[in-house]
């Protein structure tokens, strides 16, 4: 278990007071959980990540691994317990993916770094489950963003340890690649039994995958909770307010406060099925208000998809045939653009 | 593996070129021997031919000896420094090190014009005091990268002061060149040039075991010079001290760098060429590869380049430095354009 009490990070820079990102957090990791740390840009998400890896030390405060300070424990015994995967990159020409996740073993071999028989056969077996083994010859450099990450997390795994924290690890990474690397962190932590930490910018990702979500802020304290509470108790929106956004808290997504378009009046929808709710979508971008009803009103226009063929009606009148959003929403805008 | 196969190939072809070549140096020179005589002289055999009993031991071989343990102490002491400073333009000179011995034998071969004592004239003394003032000058610098280090956590930090002081100090050499006679002006000159013929038989044996334990010292330091191609954080995520092991190794590449200049001068382009050479052959990034690999092409090159200088067969000799600076270049050249579609950053 993972206790932070106190802890106050930020650099000192000289000797000269240090500037200070985050005052006094508290909080505990458990494991068999996948924590985000959420927050702005520029709000402190790495430098507590160090600080907790143990890279920076804290400008005051505690952080304790199973009740030991982190300040007593010597480097190769924090190696068995905390592994990251950071954003740095690295300039080696000729250094190979399984260059790369081999360091994951230091801790354990050997001073001269000879790795046993048993040490090659756990890189080989995480690189396979990780789908990497294929890339093991090939220099790290040459490899995609979302290949190097799933490298870097392979190394972290071979150093075997409780607590795995990794730096924006989906920051760069394509929607699919995003997805995949997510679930693979869930599982980490819920059937391997660790304790993950992630930092995130991405609120999506936040709130779609942490057990638990630590919202931090420059000027604010560090909030805990599961990301649902967080969410309905205005807290995410309140973390990240920024003027001219208003959180929308039944969808979990920001939204400008200001009228960005024309506001072109209000569309029923019957919002069943996939297709209506892409409908739905389309129109409000489109500067319409959607309002949810079941049968063509008696005034205005209303939507629907049935068979699938999207309608449109107006005042009551015989619906008109539409294959597909944009058909239907050109003739809409022609209308009331006129 | 075939890579495995490929560095045990190349590790017999550079071992048996190390042998041919050391074997060459003591061959060739400006006055031909025949082989048998060569080889009986070295053997101090009965038979031997008293005038080559002198040529081959007092003066090929502690050359020989020079140029081999040169050879091992800066290309490795430049890939020690390169994984270091994670830059592939560091080598031995970038911090400072030749520079401050130019400036205490700047002192030594220079004083003479402008204080009126000159130590170089002084019989016996004067190569030792010339050797002596390389190491004092190389040892000041290297005192104050050291104390510099021990106060800033950036290792790049390091690495700009130690080319800075390198400026500061080549400043002091130009202003004691200006005043200095031209009859001194051409010893240091000359000794700036390098070479690997100035040693005496016993100096030439405290270069090699002043390389063989430096050798033995980095073997040490194998592992954590490949955690470090990972990053500060990285290696101390698996479990290293970055900042101590950079101390230690700058400590050791400068003390490897100050011995090896103070007996032979500065020597261009060895220390920064080799180890691109070594990682181009071997395809690889891992050290332990690396360092073996380094140090038989720094033998391989340093003596190549001494016996190239030594033109066989005729009167004259050229500069060392003009030799290894006129291989090295070109090596640089190389692995720039090489690494021109690598884009890092």
């Amino acid at each position: 278990m993972l206790k932070i009490n106190g802890l106050t990070t930020g650099y000192n820079i000289g000797r000269k007071a240090g500037m200070v990102l985050q005052e006094n957090m508290t909080a505990v990791v458990k494991t068999k959980q996948l924590i985000c740390v959420l927050g702005p840009n520029g709000a402190g998400k790495s430098t507590l990540l160090k600080t907790l890896s143990g890279f920076l030390k804290p400008l005051s405060g505690k952080i304790l691994y199973d009740d030991k300070p982190i300040d007593k424990l010597d480097l190769k015994t924090l190696a068995r317990l905390v592994s990251v995967v950071l954003t740095d990159r690295f300039s080696d020409l000729y250094l190979t993916a399984f260059d790369v996740v081999r360091m994951g073993r230091f801790p354990y071999v050997s001073f001269l770094g000879k790795m046993r028989p048993s040490d090659v056969d756990f890189i080989h077996e995480t690189m396979e489950k990780l789908g990497v083994i294929s890339l093991k010859e090939k220099p790290f450099y040459n490899l995609s963003d979302g290949e190097r990450q799933k490298v870097l997390i392979a190394r972290a795994l071979v150093q075997d340890t409780p607590f795995l924290m990794l730096d924006e690890p989906v920051a760069f990474i394509d929607s699919p690649g995003k997805i995949e690397i997510m679930e693979l962190l869930t599982s980490l932590a819920h059937d391997q039994g660790k304790a993950v930490i992630m930092t995130t910018h991405d609120m999506d990702t936040g709130l779609r995958y942490a057990d638990s979500l630590w919202l931090i802020h420059r000027q604010k304290p560090l909030l805990t909770g599961i990301p649902e509470d967080m969410v309905l108790q205005g807290r995410v929106g309140e973390y990240f307010q920024r003027p001219g956004l208003l959180f929308d808290r039944e969808k979990g997504i920001f939204r400008s406060s200001r009228k960005t378009g024309k506001d072109r009046g209000i569309i029923f929808v019957r919002l069943m099925g996939r297709e209506a709710q892409w409908l739905a979508k389309a129109l409000e971008r489109n500067g319409f208000t959607v309002k949810a009803a079941h049968d063509l009103p008696e005034k205005g226009y209303f939507a629907f998809f049935e068979g699938g063929i999207f309608y449109l009606s107006q005042n009551g009148c015989k619906p008109e045939k539409f294959s597909d959003i944009a058909s239907l929403l050109s003739v809409l805008l022609k209308r009331f653009d006129v | 593996m075939p890579s495995n196969l490929r560095n045990n190939f190349w590790f017999l072809i550079l071992s048996l070129l190390s042998f041919l070549l050391f074997l060459a140096n003591l061959g060739f020179g400006s006055v031909m021997l025949p082989w048998d005589q060569v080889i009986k002289a070295l053997f101090h055999s009965t038979h031997a031919d008293a005038t080559a009993l002198i040529i081959v031991n007092q003066y090929r071989l502690p050359q020989a000896i020079t140029a081999f343990s040169t050879g091992i102490l800066l290309s490795m002491s430049g890939l020690v420094l390169q994984t270091l400073f994670r830059n592939p333009l560091a080598g031995p000179s970038v911090l400072g090190i030749s520079s401050g011995a130019s400036l205490g034998v700047a002192v030594v071969l220079l004083s003479g014009s402008i204080v009126g004592v000159d130590m170089s004239s002084l019989p016996v003394v004067g190569n030792l005091a010339v050797i002596l003032a390389a190491l004092a000058g190389a040892l000041l610098v290297l005192g104050i990268i050291l104390f510099v280090s021990a106060r800033v956590a950036n290792v790049i930090t390091v690495l700009i002061i130690g080319i800075m002081l390198g400026y500061a100090v080549s400043a002091v050499v130009s202003v004691l060149q200006f005043f200095s006679g031209s009859e001194d002006l051409h010893a240091y000159v000359l000794w700036g040039l390098g070479s690997f013929s100035k040693a005496t038989v016993r100096q030439s044996f405290l270069l090699l075991f002043t390389a063989l334990g430096g050798m033995l010292i980095l073997f040490f330091y194998i592992k954590p010079l490949n955690a470090l191609l990972l990053g500060e954080d990285y290696a101390r995520n698996i479990g290293f001290q970055p900042l101590r092991i950079q101390r230690v190794l700058i400590f050791v590449t400068g003390i490897l760098v100050a011995v090896g200049t103070a007996f032979t001068g500065p020597i261009a382009f060895l220390g920064l060429a080799v180890p691109h050479l070594a990682r181009a052959t071997f395809k690889t990034s891992q050290q332990g590869v690396l360092l073996p690999a380094t140090i038989l092409m720094g033998i391989v090159l340093a003596l190549f380049c001494n016996l190239a200088a030594k033109l066989p067969g005729y009167d004259i000799s050229l500069p060392i430095n003009a030799v290894t600076s006129l291989v090295g270049a070109p090596v640089i050249i190389w692995v720039i354009i090489r690494n021109r579609h690598v884009q890092l950053r």
